[in-house]
Formats: structure tokens, sequence, C-alpha cells
């Protein structure tokens, strides 16, 4: 297996973010697989901030916690991560600094400055560039598809700009000499036709997919790169984005939508989602269908603005005030964004209920390079009514929330039939009225939870899904964004892992099949408290025997699983 | 004309004998059988209180939302379906403390939205607190030395925030209440209508004798700065009638790319163009 790991720093404003988007496309381009994640603090400029790539030929599903060459665009950088380059590594910097290193990396000092002052402001973005121009000589990789690449790039920007940065490449190129370590072949490999996206692309893009044409949200980390592709796309598939003023206002304004026939969402993290609650309960109660991206990032209060973390499980699970029906569900992948976000949307219209997809930073923007996804599709909006067949009598209305056997009322549209329906969040009966009696009240409540029912048999097949040995006695369970991370450290271990990935209702009997029988069952999640440890507890008879916990904002590396595994007895 | 009695709902209202919400009801139910629009293609969305029952009482469709929420659902469903008329519906309380924000930026992206407030200057279902619009000075069960704060003066909030149809009615006067109703709906855009609503229960201040004596009709002004100055006048003389108006671009006739309702969209849905672009 061929592995090339990259990792450039530096302040915010240094281009560290084009620059990996630069450097991700070309190891695409030359055939090889690719994850690529960031680490920045919030703020604008300065701070310190990471991009890397890592390039395999064997499909990639995580990142890992040792590098091969460290484009360092500060000294910050290199003290932060000297130590990430394995034996062989090396290092670019600028040559005015003259770092401490271990004796098995190779320095490359360049004269950063005196190649970059020309370029005034510009001056640190090219001097990413340099780097970018000497690591591909480190890699061998042929110039020429690199000047192709920047070619497209920076095709909007015109003409001088790509010579600017073609000449900040060649300059990168020429100070340093091939390396046979790092040897890198334009493999020819089958899966040229891949798409390399991070997941909150792909829930976008399965939003489309799936129909939606209406959202409205409010920018919050890590969810508003959700809100810019749905905005960059609404005159291709007549879409409607909606900045709303608060969190409160977007929902309720996606809600408003769905009403009136269209499909919606809304995105946020934990505090907007806070924000969210009691209009989550209105859609229980009002049985309106949407769909909720909630992008976690580690809280509590502002918490970690920028990194990751899975800590909002039990809130997404118990959110919102009274009892009432939703759904809850954790892709583990960019291939698992697009999907669970296309049954998202035919849930939630199904059974006129809140559905919450449950992402995170680390999902939400890492890149992943996958197979494109499969369009086959159908839109289900279940009872949806658009012709009733009949006028309706004076005084009546339409009865927006009738008895039926299944609990699933047939819901209408607004202006397309002819009659009328009000939807409420009051206690109500068949025709939307308020009313206040005992017997109406627990059968309007008994008529909602059968939905539920349901939904279990729609999800029992699909809600858990296993991986690795089927015989080993030790079993990691997980959910969400770790999934890539448990695969790649089951390369090396012998062991099962059981993803959880619809959350709400809880897959009881199913998770208990798959996990079947055990001597260890590890929880790995990460948070502090095991959320999914407490919902397995709380549901199951299923018994954790470890658990490894992270809650520092930052993702677990495969190592971290592995030794995990190998120390627990 | 859509007949009265199509607007007719098996339930009846439940106010107090006397309440100003009355007038509204009737008032509105007569616009709309003026106007001639068709029941089912009104949308009314409102919020939480006395007021905000309105809906259940005219047969025309109706969500009713969350306390201080209607103007969030009723751009949702004008997004989603341009052709409909939409009515949201509250009183001061939903829509000028809880909805405060909601407010001011409805009335900012002039969206084709009628919004009415039934104004009474206390809160009635939750048994007399004090409001937003409570005068200075006005005793109340949590205002026990009066109320500290200025009142919200909507009429001029709405003027600044944008709204580009601005008006003030009062439920004692029914007939110029229904021309105002009449030109709110038909007007394209923003449109506010501040009800002056007696609370016969909780507000022994701002009865219809006190606003009787006090309430005179005016023109529409002819700019924002003479609409505002006007808005500012609160006391012995209390101006009705219609502020401001002015026939601006609406949020959706502002997005160049709305070509078809989304209601109306094409669901034959292709991504492989978003996907090459991933390529």
């Amino acid at each position: 297996m061929v592995e090339v790991v990259w990792k450039i720093g530096g302040e915010a404003g240094y281009g560290i973010l084009s620059s990996g988007d630069t450097f991700s496309h070309l190891m695409k381009d030359l055939g090889y697989y690719v994850f690529s994640i960031t680490e920045y603090p919030s703020l604008i400029r300065g701070g310190h901030n990471t991009y890397t790539v890592r390039a395999s030929d064997k499909p990639l599903t995580s990142h890992t916690h040792e590098i091969d060459i460290l484009m360092a665009l500060d000294e910050l950088t290199i003290e932060k991560h000297k130590n990430e380059l394995r034996k062989g590594g090396v290092i670019i910097y600028n040559g005015v600094l003259k770092p401490k290193l271990r004796r098995d990396i190779i320095p490359v000092a360049l004269p950063l400055d005196s190649l970059s002052n020309k370029y005034g402001v510009l001056k640190k973005v090219m001097q990413a560039t340099i780097g970018i121009g000497a690591s591909a000589r480190l890699l061998s990789i042929k110039k020429e598809i690199l000047h192709e690449l920047l070619k497209q790039r920076f095709k909007k920007k015109g003409k001088k700009v790509i010579a600017k940065n073609i000449e900040a490449f060649d300059n990168g190129y020429s100070l340093v000499k091939d390396s046979n370590f790092f040897k890198i072949k334009a493999s020819k490999l089958n899966e040229k036709d891949c798409i390399m996206l991070d997941g909150n692309t792909a829930i976008t893009i399965g939003a489309i997919r799936a129909g939606c044409k209406f959202m409205s949200s409010y920018p919050m980390t890590p969810a508003t790169s959700i809100m810019q592709y749905f905005s960059s796309k609404q005159a291709e598939h007549n879409l409607i984005m909606h900045q709303a003023e608060d969190e409160i206002s977007s929902i309720n304004t996606a809600l408003g939508a769905s009403y009136a026939g269209v499909r919606s969402m809304a995105a946020t993290s934990g505090g907007g989602f806070a924000l969210m609650n009691e209009a989550l309960s209105l859609a229980g109660c009002s049985e309106t269908p949407i769909v909720i991206i909630l992008g976690q990032r580690p809280g509590p209060a502002t918490g970690l603005p920028t990194r990751t973390e899975q800590g909002d499980l039990l809130y997404a699970v118990h959110a919102g005030h009274g009892e009432f029906q939703r759904i809850v569900l954790a892709p583990g992948d960019a291939s698992e964004c697009y999907s669970m976000t296309l049954d998202a949307f035919n849930l939630a219209d199904k059974y006129q209920l809140p559905v919450i997809i449950l992402t995170d930073k680390y999902q939400g923007v890492s890149y992943q390079m996958i197979k494109p996804f499969n369009q086959s599709y159908k839109i289900n909006r279940g009872e949806l009514v658009k012709k009733t067949g009949k006028d309706l009598k004076l005084k009546e209305k339409y009865p927006r929330y009738k008895f039926t056997s299944s609990g699933v009322s047939p819901r209408t549209i607004p202006g397309i039939i002819k009659g009328v329906q009000c939807s409420i969040g009051d206690e109500h009966d068949e025709e939307g009225y308020i009313v206040e009696g005992a017997v109406e009240r627990k059968k309007m409540m008994d008529k909602r939870e059968k939905k539920m029912a349901l939904v279990r048999k729609e999800l029992s097949n699909k809600s858990v899904s296993v991986y690795g040995s089927k015989e080993s006695g030790s079993v990691i369970i997980s959910w969400g964004s770790t999934k890539g991370i448990i695969l790649e450290a089951l390369r090396e271990l012998n062991c099962r892992f059981v993803q959880v990935k619809y959350l709400n209702p809880f897959p009881v009997k199913e998770l208990e099949k798959k996990v079947g029988n055990y001597k260890k069952l590890f929880l790995v999640e990460n948070n502090m408290k095991g959320q999914l440890g407490a919902l397995i507890k709380q549901n199951t008879n299923l018994k954790i025997t470890h658990e490894l916990l992270k809650y520092d904002g930052r993702q677990f590396n495969p190592v971290d699983i592995i030794s995990f595994v190998r120390r627990s007895k | 004309m859509v007949k009265l009695e199509e607007l007719e709902t098996k339930g009846k209202p439940n106010w107090c004998p006397g309440c100003g919400n009355y007038s509204i009801w009737n008032s509105l139910k007569q616009a709309i059988s003026e106007l001639g629009l068709k029941p089912e293609n009104i949308v009314m969305t409102s919020g939480i209180g006395c007021s905000s029952k309105l809906p259940h009482w005219i047969k025309v469709n109706c969500f009713n939302g969350l306390h201080g929420r209607p103007l969030p659902l009723a751009m949702g469903v004008k997004l989603a379906n341009n052709d409909l008329t939409v009515i949201a519906d509250g009183g001061d309380g939903d829509g000028y403390a809880e909805g405060g924000n909601h407010f001011i930026h409805f009335c900012r992206s002039n969206a084709d939205i009628t919004y009415l407030v039934h104004d009474n200057q206390i809160y009635g279902l939750t048994k007399g607190q004090a409001s937003p619009t409570s005068d200075e000075g006005f005793m109340t069960k949590t205002t026990p030395f009066g109320v500290i704060e200025r009142a919200i003066n909507p009429v001029l909030l709405a003027i600044a925030s944008g709204a580009t149809f601005v008006a003030r009615g009062y439920a004692g006067d029914q007939k110029h209440l229904v021309q105002l109703m009449k030109a709110a709906i038909l007007h394209k855009g923003a449109a506010v209508l501040d009800i002056l609503q007696p609370c016969v229960t909780f507000n022994k201040k701002n009865t219809y004798e006190w606003y009787q004596k006090r309430v005179y009709k005016i023109k529409p002004l002819k700019t924002r700065i003479s609409a505002m100055k006007k808005a500012e006048e609160w006391g012995d003389k209390i101006p009705i009638g219609v502020f401001y108006q002015s026939r601006e671009k609406t949020y959706t006739e502002r997005m160049p790319h709305m070509k078809t309702a989304l209601i109306k969209s094409d669901y034959k849905i292709n991504i492989s163009k978003l996907l090459k672009e991933l390529k």
C-alpha cells in the first residue's frame, strides 16, 4: 500500500484551506484515494490552522496520526506537529527559522521570504504555493500535472493569477531534489470516476435529490456549508434558501413551507438546535414533516465552535417538551450522509414527524473520496392528498387528524384541494379544533404514538450495520463519524464492529441480534458520558465491558482504537 | 364574492362578551367575502393568545402554531406557494414581545403577507399582565408600581423597519376596519395592521369609551418621515387609518432565480451535474 500524508499549517489568512484543497485535488488527479481534514480555531485571522491530506492507492475512511511531509508556514506549526512526522519524514519550512528537529527527519529549508516578498499582501499565500511546488517535487510528481490543475482551479480568477501561481509553484519545485523515498506514480486506478466531497455536501445533495425545495437556517459552524451549498444551487434546482433572523424563525419557517406542501429542512449545530426545541415539539404535535440536520460541535454553551464531538445524541433523542414522535439517524460517512438523507425525507413524509440527522464537524467538513451516488430514488410523500374528490359541506373542515388504523392521517395542501384544513400545536380533534377533554386528549396522543409501530417495522432491517469478523468475541459498538476510524482500525484487529445508524426509535432487538455472542463489548464514542452506552443500558440486555470516550474536541485516530482494544483485558 | 355563511365553522368563538375580537373576526370575514377570495387559497397562521384562536372560526386554512411565531410560519407558507393569500394573526404580546425579532425582520423582508395584530395593551389569556404596548404607568398584576418601560409604538417600528403598508385600525369602528383589512390584504408586500382592541375584562383603562374619545381618521402620508412623525402621536388624540403605503418589490420578486413557485416544482431531479463538479 502506497500512502502519503501531507500537512500544511499556519495562521488563518495564509491560504491554508485553499492550499490543502489544491493538494487534495492534485492527489486525486494522480489517481489516489484521498481523505482530508482541517483543524482551525474560531477566528478570521491568526491562530493556528492545519489542513491534512492523506493519499493512498487503497480506499481511505479516516485520517491518521502520522505525517510524511509537513509544510510549516510558521514556527508554531513546526513546534506543534514535528513529532507527528514519521521516521524519514520531511519538513519544509522558512529558512530564517532554525528549528530543533529529530535526526530522523529530513529538513528542507527554503528562502520563502525572498521568494515571496514581491507578492505583497499575498506573500504568505504564495509561500503556501511554493510549498506545494516543493512537496510535488519530493513526491516526484510531474510539473505539468500540477500546472494543469492550477489552470483549472484558478480559471475564473484569470490568466494573471494562474501565471503568478505557476511561477511560485515552479520556484518551490526547482529548489528541491527528487526524492526516492516518496516516489509516486500517476497510477491508473479503476476508481477514476470517484467523487471527492465532505459530509455536509453529501447531505445537501441528498436533500436536493430527495426533492427538498426549501431550507431556512441561520449560519452556525459546522453546519453553515449546508446553507451555502444549497444557496448556490437555487437557480439550477428551483430552490429557496431563506436565511432566517434566528433558529427559532428558521425551523418555524421550514414548518410553514412544509405545511404548504414543500419538502423542507433546517440545518444547525447544538446551540441553534436548542433554540429550535419548542418548534420541534410543534412539528411532533402538528404532525408536520421536517428534516433537521444537527451538525454537532463540542458544547456546553458555545464550547469549542470549530472542533468536533458527539455530545448531542441524548439531546437529539429527548429534545423538546412533552412526549412526541421523532426519528433520529446518524450517518457514518459521506455515502451514508447522502443515502440516509434520502431516507430521512421519505420517513418524515410517510410518518408526518420530525427527522433529525445527526452529524458532526469531523464528518461535515472532512473530504473523502467515494464512488458516485446511486441516483435511483423514489420520492414517497406518504399520505399527501392533492384531490379529496368531494367538496366540503358547509361548516366542515378537512379532517387533518383523522383517526386511522395506522395512526397516519392523510394530509392536504392549501390551495390545491377544494377544502380547508387546520394544523395546530394545541391538543386537537380530527378537524384541528382545540380540545381539552381527557378522553379526546388520550385518543389523539395514542393516534400519534401508533405511527411509531410502523416506523419500527420499517427500520428494523436497516438500523444497525455490522463489519469485520463474524466469529470474534470482541465487538466494538459506536455510531456516526467514528465509523471510518473504526473501520481503519479493524484492518489490524480481529474484531466485529457494530454501527448503530438509526438511534430513535432505538433498535433494541436488531442491535442485540447483530451484536450476537460476545466476550468483550467495547463502546467507542466521541463524548464524555457514553451516550450511546446509556441508550444501550436503558433499552437492551447488552453489557458494555470497556469504554473508550474522548471529549477533547478532536476525533479519534485509528491507533487509539487499536491500542484500546489490544490493551483491554 | 364568497358568501359569509361559507366562511362559518362548526366551532364558535369563546371570547368574553363584548371583546374587541368579535369585531375583528367579523371584519375579517367581511373583508374576505368582499374581496372574493376563495377560502382554500387563504392561509392564516397564528400564535398563542385570545386573538390567535381567530383562524379556527373562519373557514380558511390555518396553522395555529407557537407563541410569537406566526410570522415565520407565514413566511414559509408564502415562499412555498406564492399564489396563496397569507395572513398572520396574533396579539400584541405574541407579536411585539415573544415575536419581536420576527416582526422587525418580517417588515424588512417585504414579503407579501398581511399581519393583523389585535393590540389590547394587556395580556388577556394569562389574565392581566403588562404587554409591550401597555401605557407607561399602567397598573397590572405584574406591575404593581405601574409599567416602568416605555410602550412600543408598533406603527413607528413597522415603518422604521421597512414595512410597505402600515396602518392602525380600531375594533370599535368595524366599517373602517373592513376597509383597512381589504387594503392590507390587497397590498403587495409586508402589510402591518395594528388593531386597537379593547379587552373588556382585564384592561380597565383603554376601554371603548377611552378610545372613542381619542381616535380620528387620517389619510396616508406621502413620505416615510412624515408617516413616522404622525405615528408619534398618541395620547389625547390617536390617529387611525393608513399611515404609509408604497409599492416596492416583494421578497420573492427580489429573487432573480424564482421562476416557478416551489409547490409547482418539477420533481424529475437529476444530480449528475452536481456529482460531475465533485470529480
